[in-house]
């Protein structure tokens, strides 16, 4: 073989083994489009909006709203026309569950351990993203009853997370929250600030969150387990709860494109701007005209006529003769308007549940005349807050909204139950959790009756589990329920 | 004419005469059946029985003659009339040669494995636009399945069955040596997403020489971690040495339509419970003849008397026409060859101003600059531009085949197409939440526009006489831009919105490579190849959504009042040292082995080398037989290999993801920032670090068989493989924060036999006339060996409404949904209380594969005519149709006529649950309340079993008729051939078992595994078309 035969079959060599360097194979496999390593603040950001999305839109707020009858489809021309006979799309079972558990929920989880792990440790981070936890898992119980909570999120450890008890789960949030209380340290610049879209790195007002969450979860829970009444009772005076509307927890929505709040953007981007599909309920509706609540042409808006026409649950809605809508529609310019916020824990709520705290004597002696001056504060405030003036919300709850001092605690509670209601005519996740609580089964209030179309079982009262879960995860339960099937918390 | 008469100026006239002789072999045996040609011409003819032969041709002319398993011989007639000839036997005439994995040409009798090949005749036969198409039914083991009919949609190519539980199962394509990209991206999925066509389909099937399909893994393990879905191995035409100059012009055109529409009803409007609705768009309405005498709002708010449209669906569909027109020139010097071509493809779709128009360029170009040292160069200039590609699926206000092919009985499109704005440009739309389909039209088209450059060199060095060295090196790249508009009043994004995606994808690949041959006179042969692959990867895309537009109809992100965009970039390298050894002793013993080294970007440090290994060998054991009539050709073979495939790019760590946005349903996501808050989030696929590649490990064994005189010919082949470790994700569960995890596990096996039978009757007969029958035939098994230990199902894709393609161990990949309950007597169980069948969730309906495919092909050939069609048959696998679905669920089509306004109990049972936890049944008597509650129940989206179909079918896929000019008749004009042809394609099913679509349906593209769903696709199409070929 010639010389330059041999030079060539060298280079061939070195050529081959030269290429095939490790170094140069690993560098190739660095990922350009993420990030190694984040701030606990930007997870937060996400899972924060992720979590106002899935409050907000077509997978918990609207079916929910529909099948717990907070408003009317009117008929089978618009949405929602299933969910208020109770067929709630497995989509959305899914996509609630996958929004909690993996948008929200892990992202939140991994803030707290990054905050944790931080140095100095970002003890405000870590307890901003476990209050925050706390709400979205509050929610994710009593949607869907038993649900992985202490296995939860640990992917390398618990490959299959073992359902907790809904007590138990609820009791494990009430200490996270305590947990994440005693972290907070308000001197401290140490926090997430600019990125959080719930008060801005305030860490005073994350105190009055966490303690009204608190004082929430333990009335879900004292009517199963009386023991928490002591809590409660050491609570309801607290100066940390949220009872002013400076306080609010909410998430905020703009007006501006793919900024809007969900509940008006459905119908921006499929009506035109006008909402010929979801109308108010009678059953709400009935109660606010009998007590000539101020809010009725701010949740709802008038028909041509200038009269306000209610629709009944799964009905269809009235229309004049040349096709234009006479029922009433939830209005798109206040209540539904386009850059209304999230409310998610709100001054009217608290007010409204220390009044019920006094009617009902928990943890402290029963005062109804205590309980007659936070019930109308309350109303107030959720008067105030749908833009109502203070000198208009003052004549009413002192004029035409029923005093309930004179009344029996039963009557009390109930009319309690009745504000409480209207309150969360924008929030049915918040208003069908407490109808729940509301009295045992038969006596809720308001009184619900079955839709007509509805499979007979019993009231709504719960999602399935999602199949995706059922499917994959080893420790899950057989997924038997119906949406009628009580949870823990069901009286 | 002026050139035809210099052309014909130049010939020289003589005087024809008739020449006649005997062809024998060397021992003077007559050879029956021996042809003999006038070079040059078309003129031919036959030996008798005797091997005598008679032919007219003129003094100076060269006859060729030849035979089956003999030299050919050519002779210059000279003054004698009478020419006897004596063929030799010659083992390597039989030897077709086939190009296999890298290029390499080897003989056909020597291969251990089965390679399918289709010419350039087949191919064009009866043109598609695409190269895929025309494989169809002609090469054993492939299923090719087109996604619908969209012009420049995609076909999707499974060979031997899907292996793949995750990723692609489709082959690596090489093109003159250069594996090349056939990318497809469908970014909306099933929510509006279009068929985007697969890059494969950009190749023009008229530069096109020869495919050779690689089937089993030894036949492509040379390409190592590409492998594993086999290779489509495509080379281009060439110039000829020392040739003049040729033209070839080449010009089709083709009417397309639908091939299948729904049979609809023309009894009844739109409406709910017998009663007329503006806004519902279905047939349960009033009775049309019921109401003749009232009037009604329509759409557009006019009061109108609803009056049937039978055609109306028919008539919304345009006559597609498809013009490719190909000009080539070859030719040569002594040193040098060169072929240029241009093709023009110009598609107008079926669907109203859909259109594909493609320009393809190509050179073809070598030269030997020594002895020693030669050089060939191919590059490929692609441009194609497309619009009106048609959103298919869902959820997506442009998506409008469900509402075209679900139109109300009494809308005409006419009137739609007229009214689709008012008098101020505002829509007027079909329902309150239903675009206009004219709007989205007119309004809304979806563009593509592709710019790609195939090119590569190769250099090749002759060392020595017996060692060669062979440098290839080659780039494909191509920017393709894709356009989604929705105007501004279009219901769903009355703002106004666009989205741009732009995506630039690249490959590089270098093949340099030492060859060695040598033989020696005991007939041993050795020959054997070292080299080395480097193979990357690079692809960015970006997309950029405007909403809120200012100026109606102006695309331009200044345009919108919001923009958000995000982008995306990876890169994968491989590098390979291979080497394939090949013995052959006596032509009659053959052994090939081939060893490759992957070393791969996307594993791990400690997992990212591996091996691939390979053998088969063949023996022609007729060479130890007596010679005679049955089998003239006989060869066993078989052959083992193991090949592979890494994981995708930055599979291994875990990273944050910038959000862009955050999910809202019914397609009210925001974006993000919002309000200054900036998200990042957590991985939906838990990352794993220890990735392995994963593995396919394959046998076969095959027999070839030339028989009765080679008039019979027949190719089989059994093949196994299993392919393990397979890089998945799978699903886990959500509470651990993850929606996926990747690993590797799973095993799938696929077990099959293959089948090629050809049949020339007339092959050793004296005549004009021809007839070759072939027939491909293939049974694929599959099975799913294993999946992860604890896992019953892996969801390999997902629809609408539990729709699932999965796999579960012991079975082959299924199509599940929810299923009519039925008790152990498989009685339907009824609910009692409204007389509709009870359903249950997550059921398997059927596999997705065929238990069977054939193809038969005939071309008869008589003088200068000739006659061809292919018949495609399949037989099994499961369909379900979303179109049936909706059309039922709506009370459109003509079997939901049946009981209307009548009492109707549907046969089952209802079940009694007794006090004692027992179960009974008795005969159900509930009617329905109607049948549109029937129907809806029946047969909706949600509830699949009401739309499973048996997915067999049995189509005409060509049929095609051709003249040749006589050469005769051309002698004066220079023109060297003449051919006219009329070609159709897809034009009959002749048989299958699914109402109102083309049981020919592949919803979710080239992705997975190819399973038979159809929603609301472009209806396929059939053709007919006119073709007329001329050279120069």
């Amino acid at each position: 073989m010639k010389i330059k035969n041999i030079v060539l079959f060298i280079s061939i060599i070195f050529f081959t083994v030269y290429s095939c360097s490790n170094e140069d194979l690993l560098k190739v496999n660095k990922d350009p489009n993420v990030a190694t390593s984040i701030d606990p603040d930007f997870l937060f950001g996400y899972a924060a909006y992720s979590w106002t999305g899935n409050r907000t839109g077509g997978d918990v707020f609207l079916p929910i709203g529909w099948a717990s009858q907070a408003f009317s489809t009117g008929g089978n021309a618009g949405w929602g026309y299933g969910e208020d006979r109770y067929d709630i799309s497995p989509f959305s079972i899914g996509n609630a569950w996958s929004g909690y558990f993996v948008n929200s929920g892990n992202n939140l989880y991994i803030a707290i351990q990054q905050a944790e792990a931080a140095d100095p440790v970002n003890n405000n981070a870590a307890a901003q993203a476990k209050l925050t936890l706390a709400n979205v898992m509050f929610e994710v119980t009593m949607i869907y009853g038993d649900v992985p909570f202490r296995q939860a999120w640990q992917a390398g450890e618990f490959t299959n997370p073992v359902f907790d008890p809904q007590e138990q789960v609820l009791n494990d949030l009430l200490v996270m929250i305590d947990e994440a209380l005693a972290q907070i340290d308000v001197t401290s610049i140490v926090k997430i600030s600019s990125n959080d879209p719930f008060y801005k790195g305030d860490m005073a007002k994350w105190i009055k969150f966490g303690t009204s969450l608190k004082l929430k979860i333990l009335m879900t829970m004292v009517d199963k387990d009386p023991s928490k009444a002591g809590e409660i009772g050491a609570l309801v005076n607290s100066s940390n709860l949220i009872t002013s509307p400076v306080d609010n927890f909410k998430i905020d929505y703009f007006d501006e494109t793919n900024s809007e709040n969900p509940k008006n953007k459905i119908f921006k981007n499929y009506a035109g701007g006008v909402n010929p599909w979801i109308f108010a309920n009678t059953i709400g509706y009935t109660l606010m005209d009998d007590r000539s609540d101020p809010r009725i042409p701010i949740y709802f808006d008038a028909n041509r006529d200038g009269d306000f026409l209610s629709v009944d649950t799964a009905t269809e809605a009235l229309l004049y003769p040349n096709g234009d809508v006479k029922s009433s529609p939830i209005s798109l310019d206040n209540l539904w308007k386009v850059d209304a916020p999230d409310l998610i824990l709100s001054a009217s709520e608290i007010q409204l549940l220390r009044a019920e705290i006094y009617v009902r004597g928990l943890g402290v002696a029963s005062d109804i005349s205590m309980a007659n001056t936070l019930y109308k504060e309350g109303v107030k405030q959720s008067l105030m807050y749908h833009s109502i003036s203070e000198v208009d919300a003052d004549a009413y709850v002192n004029g035409d909204l029923p005093d309930i001092s004179g009344m029996s605690a039963v009557k009390a509670e109930e009319e309690i139950h009745i504000q409480q209601w209207i309150d969360f005519q924008d929030r049915t996740l918040e208003g069908w959790i407490n109808w729940r609580r509301s009295g045992p089964e038969g006596s809720e209030i308001p009184n619900l009756t079955l839709p007509p179309g509805a499979p007979a079982g019993g009231l709504f009262r719960r999602y399935m589990y999602p199949t995706g879960e059922l499917n994959s995860n080893a420790n899950a339960p057989d997924g038997g329920d119906m949406l009628f099937d009580k949870v823990w918390v069901d009286l | 004419m002026l050139v035809l008469l210099l052309f014909g100026s130049t010939i020289a006239l003589a005087q024809e005469k008739t020449i006649s002789g005997i062809i024998s072999d060397e021992n003077s045996l007559p050879l029956p059946g021996a042809t003999v040609l006038v070079k040059g011409t078309s003129t031919g003819a036959s030996a008798d029985f005797d091997g005598k032969y008679a032919i007219l041709a003129k003094q100076g002319q060269t006859l060729v003659f030849s035979f089956v398993g003999y030299a050919s011989k050519e002779v210059v007639i000279g003054a004698s009339n009478t020419i006897d000839v004596v063929l030799k036997e010659d083992a390597t005439a039989l030897d077709e040669v086939v190009v296999t994995a890298m290029g390499i040409t080897k003989k056909e009798r020597s291969l251990g494995v089965s390679v399918g090949e289709v010419d350039n005749e087949s191919l064009t036969r009866a043109r598609s636009a695409s190269p895929l198409d025309a494989l169809s039914g002609k090469v054993s083991g492939l299923k090719i399945t087109q996604q619908s009919g969209t012009p420049g949609g995609s076909s999707s190519i499974i060979i031997r069955g899907a292996t793949s539980l995750s990723g692609s199962n489709q082959p690596i394509f090489v093109i003159d040596g250069m594996p090349i990209s056939n990318q497809s991206f469908n970014q909306d999925n099933i929510a509006g997403g279009v068929d985007g066509g697969n890059r494969a389909g950009d190749l023009n099937p008229d530069d096109i020489e020869t495919i050779s399909v690689l089937k089993g893994a030894s036949a492509s393990a040379l390409y190592g971690a590409r492998a594993k879905n086999g290779a489509i191995i495509i080379t281009t035409k060439k110039g000829k040495k020392g040739s003049g100059l040729k033209v070839e012009l080449n010009s089709s055109v083709r009417f397309d339509s639908p091939l299948k529409l729904p049979d609809y009803q023309n009894e009844y409007a739109q409406g709910t419970a017998g009663t007329y609705d503006v806004n519902s768009i279905n047939g349960w309405g009033p009775k049309i003849s019921d109401v003749a005498d009232q009037t009604f709002v329509d759409f557009k708010g006019d009061q109108v008397t609803l009056t049937a449209k039978p055609n109306n669906v028919e008539d919304f569909f345009d006559t597609g026409i498809t013009k490719i027109n190909t000009v080539a020139i070859s030719g040569g010097d002594t040193k040098s060859d060169y072929r240029l071509s241009y093709t023009n493809s110009d598609v107008k779709g079926i669907v109203p101003g859909s259109e594909y128009k493609k320009n393809n360029f190509a050179l073809n170009a070598g030269r030997n600059f020594t002895d020693k040292f030669s050089a060939r160069t191919n590059v490929s200039y692609i441009s194609s531009q497309s619009t009106g590609r048609t959103q298919q699926g869902s959820n997506d206000g442009n998506a409008i085949v469900s509402n075209i092919l679900g139109m109300s009985r009494t809308i005409s499109f006419d009137d739609l197409r007229n009214n689709y704005v008012d008098e101020a440009g505002n829509q007027i739309p079909l329902t309150q939440r239903t675009n206009n389909p004219y709007w989205v039209l007119n309004k809304n088209p979806f563009s593509i526009d592709v710019e790609r450059l195939i090119a590569s060199v190769e250099l090749e060095y002759k060392i020595t006489k017996d060692i060669k060295l062979v440098e290839r090196l080659g780039t494909d790249f191509y920017n393709e831009s894709r356009q989604k508009l929705y105007a501004k009043g279009s219901l769903g994004t009355l703002a106004g919105s666009f989205t741009n995606w732009d995506y630039y994808n690249q490959i590089i690949n270098n093949d340099i490579y030492i060859a060695y041959n040598k033989s020696n006179s005991e007939g041993i042969s050795f020959s054997a190849i070292l080299g080395h692959n480097l193979y990357q990867t690079a692809l960015k895309r970006t997309t950029i959504t405007g909403d809120n537009l200012t100026v109606a109809g102006l695309y331009n992100l200044g345009n919108a009042e919001k923009l958000n965009g995000t982008n995306y970039s990876a890169r994968r390298k491989l590098h390979g040292v291979y080497t394939d050894i090949n013995l052959d002793y006596k032509n009659t013993f053959f052994l090939n082995l081939t060893g490759r080294n992957d070393w791969s970007s996307t594993l791990p440090k400690a997992n990212n080398s591996y091996f691939y290994p390979s053998v088969n060998g063949a023996i022609v054991f007729t060479e130890f037989m007596e010679k005679n009539d049955i089998i003239s050709f006989g060869k066993i073979r078989g052959g083992y290999a193991e090949v592979g495939s890494d994981a995708d790019p930055y599979s291994l760590l875990f990273g944050f993801v910038p959000s862009s946005d955050y999910f809202v349903q019914y397609s009210l996501s925001n974006n993000l920032p919002q309000g200054g808050i900036i998200g990042f989030e957590a991985p939906r696929t838990l990352p794993n670090a220890n990735l392995k590649p994963q593995r396919k490990k394959e046998f076969e064994l095959g027999l070839d068989l030339k028989m009765l005189k080679n008039i019979v010919g027949i190719g089989f082949t059994y093949y196994n493989s299993d392919t393990s470790d397979q890089l998945i994700n799978i699903d886990v569960p959500l509470s651990t924060g993850f929606f996926r995890k990747a690993l590797n596990a799973g095993v799938v096996n696929n077990e099959g036999i293959e089948l090629d039978v050809n049949i020339s009757p007339f092959i050793n007969n004296l005549g004009s006339f021809k007839w070759d029958l072939g027939i491909v035939f293939n049974q694929n098994k599959q099975k799913v060996k294993s999946l992860v230990d604890g896992l019953d199902e892996f969801n390999l894709q997902s629809g609408w409404s539990g729709l699932t393609i999965k796999a579960a161990p012991g079975e082959e990949f299924g199509l599940y949904g929810t299923k009519f309950r039925r008790n152990e007597d498989g009685q339907f169980i009824i609910n009692a209380a409204t007389g509709l069948k009870e359903v249950q969730s997550a059921q398997r309906l059927g596999n997705i594969a065929p238990d069977w495919t054939m193809g038969i092909n005939n071309s008869f050939t008589y003088k200068n005519f000739g006659l061809g069609f292919l018949i495609d048959i399949k037989q099994g696998g499961t369909l379900f149709s979303g179109t049936t679905a909706v059309l039922r669920g709506a009370g459109l089509v003509s079997e939901t006529l049946a009981n209307r306004g009548e009492t109707f109990i549907d046969t089952g049972v209802n079940q009694i649950n007794n006090a004692d936890g027992s179960v009974s049944y008795v005969e159900n008597t509930t009617p329905v309340e109607d049948m549109e509650n029937y129907w809806l129940n029946q047969s909706s989206t949600s509830n699949t079993e009401g739309n499973i179909f048996d997915a067999s079918y049995v189509k005409l896929r060509e049929i095609s008729f051709f003249y040749n000019v006589p050469s005769k008749m051309l002698s004066k004009t220079g023109i060297t051939s003449l051919r006219f042809g009329i070609e159709g394609r897809n034009l009959w099913i002749i048989h299958d078992n699914v109402p109102h679509i083309d049981p020919e349906v592949n919803f979710f593209g080239t992705g997975g595994p190819a399973a038979t769903v159809e929603f609301s696709s472009v209806p396929s199409v059939k053709s007919v078309g006119f073709n007329v070929n001329l050279t120069f």
